[in-house]
């Protein structure tokens, strides 16, 4: 079963790294790029850093949705994930296209665009408890840091993926989530609570999610992480230092 | 309504067998006729309980709604309000954007008479070439953005179908509504909807009405409300009422 989107699909199965005990690895392959060469430096406009990146290679090659762009490193041995570093650009107005072909000042795309970086480098923990393993930038250095939460360590590349989707594509993740839930489930179309589900969210109806739907909401996450594990399968995992040095 | 008029109408809702007449009425869909849809159904139904008669003199309103579920279909009057349009306005935009080529003339028909794909209904606003591609903060902002390119795109202004009681209540941006009361068929929001336990199957969305219905016919509506809860607006409403707005 596919992953949200073709392109998140592609991008999931690049991360597959086979049976090769140790390596590098770029996202996108045409990428390329050292690990300082593609990172936004200071107050580096966000379209000037993109542009600086895709350089190599076509700015689609870069785009999981026409608004989300993920480029990034991770580099593995036989004990797992050594070093990731992705970085996920994602226009609110307009597209990853838009912005590229734009004749606007660079700085212009500041305020359409976010920006985030997951970085896992257990080489080099930080100060005590303030860099997270893993953790998300929002700025292109420093602080704030935020603990990736909730993340499985055999799922990271997954869940991050997902995150962008609930909250930029999220009609795609719901349309996802079903066709994971119609195939892991069952049920007649008189038990098969799904669509209710997302009406009881849509409609802030917490004590039906909690009584009525109780049940459903705990079938769907379990299908979900059950898919999240089956696609995940073939990626390097954190090692047991992100549980260690983090602080949680 | 009188709280009478609100009782016969429960009486008729919260039925699990539905006259034609009614689901015409709710669904906008005829299933009086021996039509495709009607085949469909009964087959569907068949494959679940071939010895249920869906349809005969009444239908089955909750394995009908559960068909057009399975199958990710959506009939006019429920596809309509979730665009913050009217069924009439709704018919003529889709006529519009088949003049000029947004649409095909296979999408515009539905794929039976009022029904059409779950997915064609959340790609129309996509379709309108002035439609902004961006992140939506909220669904009214997403519908009203629809509004708009429909005016710039197709050349005629529809009104936007707002949430009664969001009116009522005189809010500066009115919610725009997503569906109809199902007492009184008044456009309701998402905000201010209450949800009924008409003893539906749990894959149903329970039917909603509007929070003014619930104040102003609390004693009739309290036994099938699905939970407690929004006191606060009830309250408020029952203060508007109380003002006679």
């Amino acid at each position: 079963m596919m992953f949200i989107s073709s392109g998140a699909n592609n991008l999931i199965s690049s991360m597959n790294i086979g049976n090769r005990p140790d390596g590098t690895h770029y996202v996108p392959l045409v990428c390329g790029k050292k690990i300082k060469e593609g990172m936004r430096i200071g107050d580096e406009a966000l379209r000037e850093w993109f542009l600086r990146c895709v350089s190599s290679g076509s700015y689609s090659d870069f785009c999981i949705e026409d608004n989300i762009a993920v480029l990034g490193i991770k580099k593995w041995d036989k004990s797992g994930l050594k070093y990731l570093n992705l970085q996920a650009l994602v226009t609110l107005r307009g597209t990853i296209a838009d912005m590229c072909r734009s004749g606007e000042n660079n700085n212009e795309w500041n305020d359409k665009c976010h920006y985030y970086r997951l970085e896992y480098d257990p080489s080099k923990p930080g100060p005590i408890f303030k860099e997270p393993l893993p953790h998300v930038h929002v700025y292109p250095g420093g602080a704030p840091r935020f603990q990736f939460s909730g993340c499985d360590p055999k799922t990271l590349f997954v869940d991050f993926i997902e995150f962008l989707y609930l909250n930029y594509a999220h009609s795609k993740w719901v349309g996802w989530a079903r066709r994971i839930w119609k195939q892991g489930t069952d049920f007649s179309p008189c038990e098969d609570s799904f669509d209710a589900v997302v009406a009881a969210y849509d409609g802030g109806r917490s004590s039906e999610l909690m009584g009525r739907y109780k049940g459903s909401v705990i079938d769907l996450k379990m299908v979900l992480k059950k898919e999240k594990h089956r696609l995940s399968a073939g990626h390097a995992m954190l090692s047991d230092t992100a549980d260690t040095l983090s602080y949680r | 309504m009188t709280d009478g008029d609100v009782q016969v109408r429960l009486n008729q809702v919260s039925k699990q067998r539905w006259s034609v007449d009614l689901v015409k009425e709710v669904y906008g869909v005829d299933l009086s006729e021996k039509s495709s849809l009607v085949v469909q159904f009964k087959l569907w139904a068949g494959r679940y309980d071939k010895d249920l008669t869906v349809i005969g003199d009444d239908v089955d309103r909750w394995m009908f709604q559960l068909f057009l579920q399975d199958r990710e279909w959506v009939p006019s009057t429920i596809a309509a309000p979730q665009l913050g349009l009217k069924k009439d306005d709704f018919e003529n935009v889709l006529g519009k954007m088949k003049e000029k080529s947004f649409i095909s003339e296979v999408e515009h028909g539905g794929l039976f008479p009022s029904v059409y794909s779950k997915n064609f209904i959340n790609d129309l606003p996509e379709r309108l070439p002035s439609f902004p591609r961006q992140i939506w903060a909220s669904r009214s902002s997403h519908v009203r953005a629809f509004h708009t390119a429909l005016e710039k795109d197709l050349g005629f202004e529809v009104s936007l179908l707002l949430c009664s009681a969001s009116i009522r209540f005189g809010d500066p941006d009115p919610e725009v509504s997503i569906e109809q009361d199902i007492i009184t068929n008044e456009p309701i929001g998402l905000k201010y909807q209450d949800w009924m336990n008409f003893g539906q199957p749990i894959a149903l969305k329970p039917d909603a009405c509007s929070i003014f219905t619930l104040a102003q016919h609390a004693e009739v509506l309290a036994h099938y409300r699905m939970s407690k809860g929004k006191d606060e607006l009830l309250e408020r409403a029952s203060e508007v009422i109380g003002q006679g707005k």
